[in-house]
This record gives structure tokens, sequence and C-alpha cells, in this order.
């Protein structure tokens, strides 16, 4: 067999090789350990691990995959879909920098995908985490994160982006918020109540500054509680515990500094109901006693 | 009598295993776990600190034994001495009841740390006792240690 034949394909393909090696480098980072595809396929189990709300275990695939793909193009889909696994997890402040990430990659609300050619849409996937970091906003850091995230929208405005303000609308509406839950029911309770502070209570409440003794003692914050228990005839109960919580846990960001307030739990002594709601009493350190209110909690504006 | 050797045999077994049982006496067991997934530690407590501890016999009437300043004090000089700028979040007094005896004792639980010091030295959450005893982490996850025989 002579080799003719075989040597204009040969050349054909080194002329290609040689023609389109810069077009792919430019398309394809020399960063890319592997082709666009792989990093796809990568990316799925990390996909499905979230439809199961395992974010615990999906977090991490997207932080190698990041790791791994720096400069794809595609890696808006780790960097959204993280963003959104660190807001379940409550690990508020990753968020921020996620989230300058997304802005700063020129984030418009909708991306073309190549491997796909189908239009990706992370607005959608921005106000669901919005919602998620809305419902954790009494856990420690969350509001500074939202006023955060509030800053880096301002900070990166970009006009063809949609529904733009997800995080500083949130921020502003919170801003507007009246009242405040330091205590509720647990979720499933046939007779739910929950225990509010209005912003014009927590400016008057009385401050303490620990390690200073605290305006009303331990002991008499506790001696009001069994009287309260007396005073709703509430029966067989036992005091279990008795503890100084901060209104505002935010170690970052307070907006009411220094509010301190008691919460005195009694415990069924009734072996069939040891795992029944526990009585708490909620009481300030000026010795008022917080009354429950029937119904879950509603923030008022 | 010959059948009725095994049975004796069985017997004679059990009750040397009843009575090693009971002589073997608890010295120290873990109380509460802290620091992270990567770095555990253990709050150990000691069966001798645990009966000797102070009760807080009327919390409807009286004080606790040793004041809430004081204890918040022990934990800030703790977190402190770890060259962590915090303060305190929250703070409780909890009831347990351990080997029939009850045991009253603080929670400390330090806010910030955003460097992780404490947590990494198991410290995110001090135990202190009514006697101002504060009950030390030791490294690891840990199991009850008994009484040499």
């Amino acid at each position: 067999m002579s080799p003719r034949p075989l040597l204009i394909p040969a050349i054909i393909a080194l002329l290609t090789a040689l023609f389109c090696a810069p077009a792919q480098a430019y398309n394809q980072p020399e960063t890319w350990p592997q082709p666009l595809q792989d990093k796809a396929a990568a990316f799925q189990p990390a996909y499905q691990l979230i439809q199961q709300k395992d974010y615990a275990k999906a977090l991490p695939i997207l932080q190698q995959n990041i790791r791994d793909y720096p400069q794809a193009e595609t890696i808006d889909y780790e960097y959204v879909w993280g963003f959104y696994c660190l807001a379940q997890l409550s690990r508020f402040q990753e968020m921020e920098e996620y989230y300058a990430i997304i802005l700063q990659r020129g984030y418009t609300g909708e991306v073309r995908d190549k491997v796909t050619d189908m239009n990706r849409d992370w607005a959608s996937r921005i106000i669901e985490t919005r919602e998620a970091l809305e419902k954790r906003l009494d856990e420690p850091g969350a509001r500074h994160t939202l006023r955060k995230l509030a800053e880096i929208e301002a900070a990166h405005p970009a006009p063809g982006r949609k529904q733009i303000g997800p995080f500083e609308r949130c921020y502003d509406a919170h801003r507007r918020r009246k009242t405040f839950c330091i205590g509720s029911s647990e979720p499933n309770s046939l007779r739910p109540w929950h225990i509010s502070l209005s912003t014009s209570e927590l400016t008057a409440a009385r401050k303490w500054h620990p390690p200073d003794p605290p305006s009303i003692s331990i002991g008499l914050a506790t001696a009001l509680a069994h009287k309260e228990i007396e005073l709703r005839k509430v029966r067989d109960v036992a005091f279990s515990s008795v503890t100084m919580r901060q209104f505002d846990s935010d170690p970052r960001h307070r907006e009411f500094p220094d509010i301190w307030y008691y919460i005195v739990e009694f415990s069924s002594t009734r072996p069939a109901l040891r795992f029944a709601e526990a009585a708490s009493i909620y009481v300030l350190m000026d010795g008022t006693v917080l009354q429950p209110r029937p119904g879950q909690f509603q923030p008022a504006y | 009598m010959n059948r009725l050797l095994p049975l004796l045999a069985i017997m004679v077994c059990l009750a040397l295993a009843t009575a090693s049982a009971r002589s073997r006496t608890i010295v120290s067991f873990p109380f509460q776990n802290t620091g992270t997934g990567a770095d555990p530690w253990t709050v150990m407590l000691d069966r001798d600190v645990l009966l000797a501890s102070p009760q807080w016999t009327d919390p409807a009437a009286s004080e606790p034994p040793f004041p809430p300043d004081k204890a918040i004090q022990i934990a800030l000089d703790v977190a402190h001495s770890l060259s962590a700028t915090t303060g305190i979040s929250l703070l409780s007094i909890n009831k347990t009841t351990l080997y029939e005896t009850s045991l009253w004792y603080y929670e400390i639980t330090m806010e910030g740390d955003p460097a992780g010091i404490l947590k990494r030295n198991g410290c995110d959450k001090i135990y202190i006792l009514m006697d101002g005893t504060r009950l030390k982490p030791s490294p690891g996850r840990l199991d009850a240690v008994y009484e040499k025989q």
C-alpha cells in the first residue's frame, strides 16, 4: 500500500491543528484542565444533591469546580448555585464574596449557554436565595450580610440586569420593620404563639453590659417566672433552665446593642409529656414579663 | 449431682461477672463535646467534682450559688488568654441529672471569633460549675475513664 493517500489527510490535520489552536486557546484558557463538557458533567452530581436539598454535600463539589475551572465561561452555574447553598446552610459571610463575584462577572440576569444553546436566567435563583436569607434574618450575621449584599448591588449597577435589587429592596423593607420576633411555639404546635418586641420597646428597654451585674438578678428573673407560671395556671412543670440572650446577636452589625432578656424554661414533670412543648417565660432587664400573643408572627412595617 | 455441675459453673461465672461490673467505678466521663468536626474536643467531668458541686436548691427564691458576672469574667479571661477578642452572646444556667446527682452549671457561648480561635481550642462554649470550677476541654473524642482494678 502506497503512503501517498495517507499523506494528504495528515497534512490537512496538521494545518487544522496549527490554525485552530490559537482560537481554541482563546475560548478555553490554559487553566482548564478538562474540556467544557467535562466541567458540565462535574456539575451534575452537585445539581442532583441540591434537588435532594443536600446542600452540605453539594457545596464542596461546586467549590471544587470553581477551583478546577476558574476561567470557565459557565462557571456562573457554580457561583449562583453555591450562593444559593450558602444561604440554605446559613453561611452568610461567604455569600458576600460569591455575590460580588457574580456581579463582577457581568451578570445581567440572562446568560446564553454555549453547550445547551439555551438562555440561563439566574434572576429567579437569586430571588430564591434572597427568600432563604429572609427566613433566617434572626440568625447571627444574617442582617449584616443582607446589608452587605445590598451594598454590593449598589456598587455594581447594571442597566440590563433583570430584577434589579432583590437584596436592596429586602434590606429596605427590613429597615422599615417595626416588630421583631424573639420567641415562638414549635412549628407544628396546635396552639401557635409568639413573643415580639416593637422598635419603641427595644429603644426604651434597659441595657446590660456584661460582665457587669445585670440590673435584675437571675434569682429575681426566675422568681418572676415562677409567679407567672402560677398566674397562667400551668401545672406539672418544673424549672429547668434560665438563659440570658442578647436580642441582636449579630456581632458585626447591631441595630439595638446591649439589649438582653431572660428566658426561663419549665419542662413537664409528667413522663408522657416529657417531649411536649416547654413553658417559656420571657423577662426583660427591667423585670417586665412579656406575654405571648396567639398565632404565628407576622412582621409589621 | 454430675448433671448440676455445668449449671453451678454458669452460676459462678455470672456471679463473678456481676461482681466485676459492680467494681468498675467511674472516675471521669465525657460531659460535652466542643470544637469542630475536624478538631473535636471533649469536656470531661470527674465524678468527685460532680458530687462536690454546689446545688441551686431553690431557684424560685434564691440566687445561684455562683454569680453570673464572675462566671462571665472567667469565660472572658479564657478567651483573652487565647488572643480572641470576643464578648459573650448567650449565658444559660442548666440543670442535668448525672448518676442520680443534680448538676447545675453555666454554659457560656462566646460570640464573634471570626478567626475560629476559640472553636479550634474547644472553647466556643465554656462550662462553669456553681463553685467557679471551669470544666476544661481535652483534645479528641474521649471515652469514660474507670478506676484501675
